[in-house]
């Protein structure tokens, strides 16, 4: 069974890895690359409390979540890339002596935060102020790939270090993230208290050397009775009984197993009230103002994309130029690590559309290059718009052409467009092009931004004002 | 030994480190004195011409519907591929793929063109390399471009771009003395042949052969656009290629150089090859129907002896109807 679960979880963490490769420009050709965020059942839940239903594809992890009352907690023991990688960081940082890896096993009171962690997320996301994808193992774990894959990545540093310590915390208890803090678990955990099987000690055999706790990897206490929420249904306890006196039982009576999972009423109406309230004052912040941030084209109505977005990084890792970054401040405290444009870094590719293809949650919309450029409806995606800082453009200021936003430009007509004017410059008179923006042409890719000469500050540069997605389309009078 | 004795020595012993340091201190002292405080970039290196002598002031011009067809003629008028590209040959070939285009938007060179000089190229047992810098990411570039395939079933290679593959070159002009560009694959090269697509420029008016070795430069090249034409002819100095292929399948008519619409594109049937590249430009202008007069940078780059715009001043010049 030790051997089976390790292949298993090899097998899913190759996959996760072959998954997170294909993830860019030239190799995606339609293959499921988001199918571990589609399968956590964290994702699906939470999205369907935020934006009352969910991409088709998320349906894995409802089908997942659906199998644990059956099954266990299936999902963290033999498939969770995260918790295989917390898994074997666990085995190289445990102590040698068996007494103290057995004192490290032992079923904790405090393996409940994970399920206070979990109420506050559905809560909030219910109320519209999603942040699951902070928490879930998934988009970690996804996120923090992207950082690695993409060094000097803005936040970055945040991501890798956050994993870092989750990392050296095995060293403390064996997966601490699965037992403590994932919420995914605690969802799935949840569930799994109805199941109609479970580890039954026979007492008449057992001698309390506790060695069943040797290897346990939930902390689910089989040396007294099984607590399904937390078993992560290994038997490696089956296994490590000298005395044969665990076995997997179907149907036990309800003494031989636990079927709590630790939350008292008070900690539970506690962590409501308090939760609620904590995300509702968070919550009041990001609404303000029409905030400065540039999405990725196909994103949904601001309020509709923060009900999505899981903040995984896919739609970054995709990227082929580089534009999109995670969100610090710009977005609101809910949009924290969730994609914006920086067209200092790159620009919106116009025959492209990776980041709304690896959208797993469909916070960015599945586009068709002809939807997004327009071609057959006239109506291309708009993700912002460029206006000229005519004080640092070198024909509007210094007697100079240079007009490179207009060559770049890669609509058609284009949407810069030049006048000429004859200025007397130092005594020499000068033609000069002139650049202006056609807005109505604009789509704000930012490739004019992105290669303008002045560098720091470019001359020219696109704000998310007039993106096609915000209600009435934009700052104009139509 | 005396008390007497111990202490000089020691003395002795002393002075002499104190003597070794001292002597140590003024030798750094004296190595690092007077360098700069910047380290100094790296040095400039010179570009060789690739051309092939006595195939100067020479255009073939092969009007036909098959691309292909007419690469193949207009390459017989000056001699056949072999009088350019020996076996052994390490060719480069600078298409202009510079942006993130299907080819049938014309921002291109045509896969058509590019891919049957590449297949003249090797069946005159050359080895072919195909470059490019693009504005817009390189792999979408080659690839939506239709390039990449037709590089590589015409049994060549393509080359992208890379910071490694950068260094410092002398261009050697007054207002660019030296420039970063795609120095190793031009190293590498002993024969550069230019593949421009014709096509019309916001900025200059038209972007052929000249405008089209922009692509081999890196660093802030849109500094050079605040003296565009300067910059073009200085262009036309600095690289003297083998041979150019002038891409007039189809004309990028309008909104150049990035098209974006198929209504920006005429067909143009016509592939002009040759060796003057003013000449070739000439041409190319008159395709987009300027007066190659009106175009800044040919006027300077005649000027200057880079060629000529006048076709009957040339050494050699044909026109011929290429039809199977």
């Amino acid at each position: 069974m030790r051997r089976l679960r390790r292949f298993y979880q090899g097998f899913f963490l190759g996959l996760f890895v072959v998954a997170f490769m294909l993830t860019a420009q030239g190799l995606l050709k339609g293959y499921p690359v988001t199918l571990f965020l589609d399968s956590s059942a964290l994702n699906a839940v939470g999205t369907l409390l935020s934006a009352r239903n969910i991409a088709y594809t998320m349906g894995i992890g409802l089908l997942i979540l659906a199998l644990t009352p059956f099954l266990g907690r299936f999902f963290c023991g033999w498939i969770c890339p995260l918790g295989t990688l917390f898994h074997l960081a666990s085995t190289w940082l445990r102590p040698r002596k068996v007494s103290e890896r057995i004192r490290q096993n032992l079923c904790s009171p405090a393996q409940v935060c994970k399920y206070l962690i979990l109420i506050v997320l559905l809560l909030a996301a219910a109320f519209g102020f999603m942040q699951v994808g902070l928490f879930d193992p998934i988009a970690l774990l996804t996120r923090t790939c992207v950082a690695l894959a993409s060094p000097g990545m803005r936040a970055g540093w945040m991501m890798i270090a956050i994993f870092t310590v989750l990392l050296l915390l095995n060293a403390w208890h064996p997966r601490f993230w699965c037992r403590y803090i994932c919420p995914l678990g605690a969802l799935l955990g949840t569930a799994s208290k109805l199941i109609p099987g479970g580890v039954v000690r026979d007492l008449k055999k057992c001698t309390d050397c506790g060695l069943c706790n040797r290897d346990c990897i939930g902390a689910c206490s089989p040396n007294q009775s099984t607590r399904m929420a937390e078993c992560f249904v290994c038997w490696n306890c089956i296994e490590d009984c000298p005395e044969e006196a665990l076995s997997w039982q179907w149907m036990p009576t309800e003494e031989q197993l636990d079927r709590e999972i630790g939350v008292s009423r008070r900690a539970f109406f506690g962590t409501t009230v308090g939760g609620a309230a904590t995300m509702a004052a968070l919550h009041t912040q990001a609404m303000e103002g029409y905030p400065a941030r540039i999405r990725p084209p196909g994103s949904l109505a601001e309020p509709h994309f923060l009900d999505r977005c899981l903040k995984c990084g896919e739609c970054m890792k995709a990227c082929p130029t580089g534009v999109l970054r995670p969100a610090l401040a710009e977005a609101g405290i809910s949009g924290l690590w969730t994609p914006v444009m920086d067209m200092e870094r790159g620009y919106c590719e116009y025959n492209c559309v990776l980041c709304a293809q690896v959208c797993p949650s469909g916070a960015i919309e599945r586009l068709t290059i002809a939807a997004k450029t327009g071609v057959e409806s006239d109506e291309p995606v708009k993700v912002g718009n460029a206006f000229f800082d005519r004080s640092r453009c070198l024909p509007w200021s210094f007697g100079r052409n240079c007009v490179v936003c207009e060559e770049v430009c890669p609509v058609s007509p284009k949407a810069i467009y030049t006048k000429t004017v004859s200025v007397d410059v130092k005594g020499k008179v000068v033609e000069l092009h002139q650049p202006y923006v056609d807005p109505d042409l604009c789509i704000g890719c930012g490739l004019c931004q992105h290669e303008c000469p002045v560098n720091d500050l470019a001359a020219v540069r696109v704000t998310a004002a007039g993106e096609s997605r915000a209600p009435g389309g934009g700052f104009f009078l139509r | 030994m005396t008390e007497n004795e111990l202490q000089r020595r020691m003395f002795m012993k002393r002075m002499g480190a104190a003597a070794g340091l001292a002597a140590g201190t003024a030798a750094l002292g004296t190595f690092f004195h007077n360098r700069n405080l910047v380290p100094s970039g790296e040095v400039a290196k010179a570009v060789r011409s690739y051309a092939v002598p006595g195939t100067e002031s020479m255009l073939a011009v092969a009007e036909g519907s098959d691309p292909a067809l007419a690469v193949r003629a207009a390459l017989q008028e000056l001699g056949g591929i072999e009088r350019f590209v020996k076996a052994g040959d390490r060719v480069l070939i600078k298409p202009n793929c510079a942006f993130d285009r299907p080819a049938h938007f014309g921002a291109t060179s045509s896969p058509a063109v590019t891919g049957e000089v590449v297949r003249q190229c090797v069946a005159a047992g050359a080895q072919v390399r195909v470059i490019d810098n693009p504005i817009n990411n390189p792999e979408g570039c080659f690839v939506k471009s239709g390039l990449m395939d037709a590089v590589g079933s015409a049994g060549g290679e393509v080359w992208l771009p890379s910071a490694s593959l950068f260094g410092q070159v002398k261009v050697g002009t007054l207002r660019i003395p030296e420039w970063e560009a795609l120095y190793r694959p031009l190293d590498w090269a002993d024969k550069l042949i230019g593949i421009p697509t014709v096509k019309s420029h916001n900025l200059c008016g038209v972007s052929l052969t000249m405008k089209n070795w922009y692509g081999l430069l890196g660093g802030p090249r849109n500094r050079l656009h605040q003296a565009i034409h300067e910059v073009i002819t200085d262009l036309a100095q600095f690289i003297r290629p083998t041979l150019v292929v002038l891409d007039g399948s189809r004309l990028l008519v309008d909104n150049g150089p990035t098209g974006g619409s198929p209504s920006d594109v005429r067909p143009g049937d016509v592939v002009a090859i040759g060796t003057d590249q003013v000449a070739l430009d000439s041409f190319g202008a008159r395709l987009l129907d300027y007066a190659p007069e009106d175009i800044a940078y040919l006027g300077m780059a005649a000027k200057l002896g880079l060629g000529t715009m006048d076709e009957a001043k040339l050494r050699l010049f044909k026109k011929v109807r290429a039809v199977s």
